[in-house]
């Protein structure tokens, strides 16, 4: 319990700094300052569902962060993409917290192409699910999520995303404090992400919470060589730096990324993901 | 799944859209900023009207085509000067050899303009007045519209809370508008508008001209006619010049369109069948062409306005200090008649107003425009009292009015020249002029100066200023240039700098402020559109200084700023779909230095789904933030035909709507609109008798519009 309080403070300071305590989303987005509404063929789908829809294979990931370098913070997720006739389907989990309180997540997305003309297409995908918040001595409550998101190539090289997430929260005004979770705040997220040539990736975000107000969150990837990805980020409310690097080597890609926190310190994150 | 996920976003590669997508709302979206000037519903009425009856680009005067959004006077000017040059255009896309006329505003004019028969076109051109059609044919090709429309407010306020509450409303909280028109082409109208708002009641009362419905419009009109340019019994509406002596419809005034906006083209008198139940005059107006380019015109008006009148009651010793006979205390602008107070108000006081003009329009290859007088008279029933204040020194007090001013404008392939001089009544003088240029290689540049005398009273007018409707007590200069450095990028700037030189209410000295609004817009594709626009404006203004009556002359004048800046993308995806985000921020230094520094943001996701040809959806989904009023933000919505929103957004929350509109047949528009907004951390919303227990606050439209 002590814990729980050091953290709750610590929180509570930082202002809008609750979102940073979720280091989730995978480990490619960490490091892109989690931008990445734009960002296609994701297996993680978490900033936009409609990612799932570009996998060509079935892709799992698994990722596991502890921000601020507190276990009391750490987060372990996995999720697993298949694309079948009638789209994407996908499963994501993710537990989060410690003995006297976890968060735990499941979500059931699909996502597919929708092809608009002879060379336009848009992407779409939706994202059902569950959280459950467990306080020890103070019981648990469970919530309902949904997510939407669509993305497209707008021109050549350029792509937008938008997407939505947590909306069955939106109308909600009697959230209880132990439903409190910074996780499942409504979020409209519009970016775009920019390749100049098949090595480099540049993404721009604009996400908008409900309770957290406006976060501008940009980054770059440039693949040194084929096999290795460097990655910068940068975001706002809060001021967040974060780097990272990936390595892909046939079908198995494993990926590194950590994350400043102006006041809180840094989170480290690992992830890998395999094609089959 | 699947079919939610279709239902959701499917875009349906068979299913067709016009040829064009501009709309009197994309107009509007594209144009307008926080607000407008003047009537918006009369403008948004008036574009519509125009997409229903399109202009022949072969017979339509440079006022008329001054009207296309896209247009404006500087083009509108160079199509008569084209036309004049070389004749008449053989086709509709023949304008894109008038210099100016790019793709792009070919794209967003052409729903507004249509071109006759070239026999037809050869016949008109040889005449010198527009032909007149036979009774027979009027009558026989005449077309009927009917729109019916019922709004309500969701979830009500206290004014509804029943018939045992001293506050209920006696009416049902649906506004009702009604509203049947029949028209032959551009020549005839004949119109009959009626409205009910929220909280009136149905009720017949021959005293406030009460017949059923709370408002009632009419008018019988018959326009371009051989040497009759307007001849009008009814309601209607008269603009000449820059409006300084006589204006009352809408323009667009400072926004994104930095070198049109503050522009205007008078059309004269035109027929009034909107629902602004203040400005518009009743009677008759005709307007002769007695040679052709020389317009004469007359008008008459007698009509009631709402107003609060004190009488004095004799036996009464405190009434026997003030005025000895019935004075008008303050005019009414709403247009609500509710309660038993705002129903004593209405119709309160009777105007009669008549007035004249002449004008002469010369067009010719050189050189297209105007030049007029116009002058008016007004006269009340009862007097307007004076006022007390010290900042009420110069408002008009009296039982009559007059106004005289000359105006005139010219256009030529260097650009445009317009201005206009009033003396008003009180003797106080308003001038407003400007000069456009068009310096080449797509750059062009507009500045205008205006100056308002404090004494300066024009009942009627409605120039161009800072102060939308008001043209007293300003001064002011405003530069705005448009630079288009390639076919895909377009730059809009403008400056305006303003000063008003006497006192305003709460503010105990002359103030002054200034405005810069910065529009870059991308168009990479013809379906792709990204802009962003930054605009700042700093003003004085009064705050209270503790130990003085505010608005007295020992009290304090403090700077206040508010910045807006914006992203927004469009991408029409498909012909069936297109989709938008906006991300915005706000700032706001409020004047009193005690408070802090207000922020706000907002975040949207809008989409327009042409399911089938005949349906349409429009949605959008918006998150906003801000830490107070100050700090608001506002975003225009799509909304019945007709029907102007744009909400201001303030507070933490959310907003979302559907609009919904079905053509089963080609003669028959439904449409229906569900907004919610939903605030976070409040309890109550709203205030006084509207205040609604609770967090949400929803609307429900319903319109049905049907054409013979």
């Amino acid at each position: 319990m002590r814990a729980l309080c050091l953290l709750s403070a610590a929180l509570l300071l930082t202002g809008p700094a609750a979102h940073a305590q979720y280091a989730e989303g995978g480990t490619r987005v960490l490091s892109l300052g989690r931008a990445g509404v734009a960002l296609g063929a994701d297996a993680w789908g978490h900033t936009n569902p409609a990612a799932w829809a570009g996998l060509a294979e079935r892709r799992a990931a698994l990722q596991a962060s502890q921000a601020f370098g507190l276990g009391e913070l750490r987060l372990a997720a996995a999720s697993a993409a298949s694309p079948t006739p009638v789209g994407t389907v996908a499963l994501a989990a993710r537990s989060y917290g410690f003995s006297e309180r976890r968060e735990t997540q499941v979500k059931l997305g699909l996502a597919r192409a929708i092809p608009l003309s002879t060379t336009r297409r848009l992407e779409a995908g939706l994202a059902f699910g569950v959280e459950t918040a467990s306080v020890e001595g103070y019981g648990s409550e469970t919530a309902a999520l949904l997510d939407l998101g669509v993305q497209g190539d707008v021109l050549p090289g350029l792509r937008a995303g938008l997407a939505g997430r947590n909306l069955l929260a939106l109308a909600r005004d009697d959230v209880s404090d132990l439903r409190q979770s910074a996780a499942t705040v409504p979020t409209l997220t519009i970016g775009l992400a920019y390749a100049p040539s098949e090595r480099a990736t540049l993404v721009l975000d604009a996400a908008q919470s409900l309770d957290f107000g406006v976060s501008v969150r940009g980054g770059a990837e440039v693949f040194v060589v084929p096999a290795l990805a460097l990655r910068l980020g940068v975001s706002s409310e809060p001021v967040r730096v974060s780097g990272g690097a990936g390595i892909q080597t046939g079908p198995l890609r494993a990926d590194l990324a950590v994350e400043l926190h102006e006041t809180l310190g840094l989170t480290p994150a690992v992830g890998v993901e395999v094609s089959f | 799944m699947r079919a939610l996920l279709l239902l959701w976003v499917a875009a349906s590669a068979a299913a067709q859209v016009p040829d064009s997508t501009a709309t009197p709302e994309a107009a509007f979206e594209a144009l307008v900023e926080e607000d407008v000037t003047g009537d918006p519903t009369e403008l948004l009425e008036r574009l519509d009207a125009l997409r229903e009856a399109p202009l022949d680009i072969n017979t339509a005067t440079a006022g008329e085509l001054a009207q296309v959004p896209a247009l404006g006077a500087g083009l509108a000017g160079a199509i008569v000067r084209f036309r004049a040059a070389r004749g008449p255009f053989a086709s509709l896309p023949g304008l894109r050899a008038v210099e100016g006329v790019t793709a792009d505003v070919y794209l967003d004019a052409r729903p507004y303009l249509t071109i006759g028969p070239a026999l037809a076109t050869v016949a008109r051109g040889t005449q010198r007045f527009p032909a007149v059609p036979s009774v027979g044919t009027v009558v026989g090709n005449l077309r009927y519209s009917g729109i019916q429309r019922v709004q309500r407010r969701l979830d009500l306020g206290r004014g509804y809370a029943g018939p045992d509450s001293t506050r209920a409303y006696p009416g049902s909280p649906e506004r009702i508008y009604t509203r049947f028109q029949a028209t032959y082409r551009r020549q005839v109208s004949v119109n009959l508008t009626l409205e009910k708002d929220p909280g009136e009641a149905f009720r017949f009362d021959g005293a406030t001209h009460t017949y059923g419905f709370d408002y009632q419009s009419a008018h019988v009109a018959v326009l371009g006619m051989g040497r009759i340019d307007a001849f009008i019994l009814g309601d209607y509406s008269a603009q000449y010049g820059q409006g300084l002596a006589l204006w009352r419809a809408s323009g667009f005034g400072k926004g994104p369109d930095a070198v049109g906006g503050p522009i205007r083209s008078g059309r004269g008198l035109r027929p009034y069948g909107s629902v602004d139940e203040n400005h518009f005059f009743r009677g008759a107006a005709l307007s002769l062409a007695v040679i052709p380019g020389l317009y004469v015109s007359g008008f008459a008006s007698r009509r009631s306005l709402d107003a609060s009148v004190f009488t004095p009651d004799t036996t009464d010793r405190d009434d026997l200090e003030g005025p000895p006979d019935a004075v008008v205390t303050s005019l009414g602008a709403d247009g609500l008649h509710r309660t038993d107070r705002e129903l004593a108000r209405k119709d309160a006081l009777d105007e009669t107003v008549v007035g004249g003009a002449a004008e002469y329009r010369v067009a010719t290859s050189l050189v297209e425009g105007r030049a007029g007088v116009v002058a008016t008279r007004s006269s009340f029933g009862v007097p307007l009292a004076a006022g007390t204040r010290p900042d009420e020194r110069f408002d008009f007090a009296g039982s009559a009015a007059a106004v005289v001013s000359a105006y005139g404008d010219a256009k030529t392939r260097l650009g445009i020249a317009f201005g206009e001089v009033a003396r008003g009544a009180g003797g106080g003088l308003g001038a407003v002029g400007g000069l456009g240029l068009d310096l080449g290689g797509g750059a062009d540049v507009l500045v205008v100066g205006r100056s308002y005398a404090p004494d300066f009273t024009s009942l009627h007018g409605y120039p161009f200023g800072e102060r939308n409707g008001v043209g007293r007590n300003e001064n002011g200069i405003y530069v705005g240039a448009r630079v288009r450095p390639s076919r895909t990028w377009t730059l809009n700037a403008y400056f305006d700098q303003y000063r008003f030189p006497f006192l305003r209410v709460n503010e105990p000295r002359p103030t002054q402020g200034a405005e810069a609004l910065l529009h870059v817009e991308h168009r990479p594709r013809r379906y792709v559109r990204v802009y962003v626009q930054a605009r700042t404006e700093t003003r004085e203004t009064g705050i209270e200084v503790a130990g003085t009556v505010p608005g007295s002359v020992v009290g304090g004048l403090a700077t206040q700023t508010r910045q807006t800046l914006r992203l927004q993308g469009e991408w029409d995806a498909s012909r069936a779909l297109r989709l938008r985000a906006r991300v915005e921020g706000a700032r706001s230094v409020d004047p009193d230095a005690t408070a802090p520094t207000q922020y706000g943001s907002l975040v949207y996701q809008d989409v327009r789904w042409q399911a089938l040809r005949w349906l349409r959806a429009d949605a959008r989904l918006t998150l906003f933030d801000t830490d107070g009023y100050g700090a608001r933000l506002y975003a225009f919505e799509n909304d019945l035909t007709g029907v102007f929103s744009i909400p201001a957004l303030s507070g933490r929350g959310v907003r979302g709507y559907v609009l919904v509109s079905a053509e089963p047949a080609s003669n028959v528009r439904l449409q229906l609109k569900l907004a919610s907004t939903w605030l976070r951390n409040v309890t109550r919303v709203g205030s006084g008798a509207n205040e609604v227990e609770g967090n949400r606050v929803s609307d429900l439209g319903v319109q049905l519009r049907v054409r013979i």
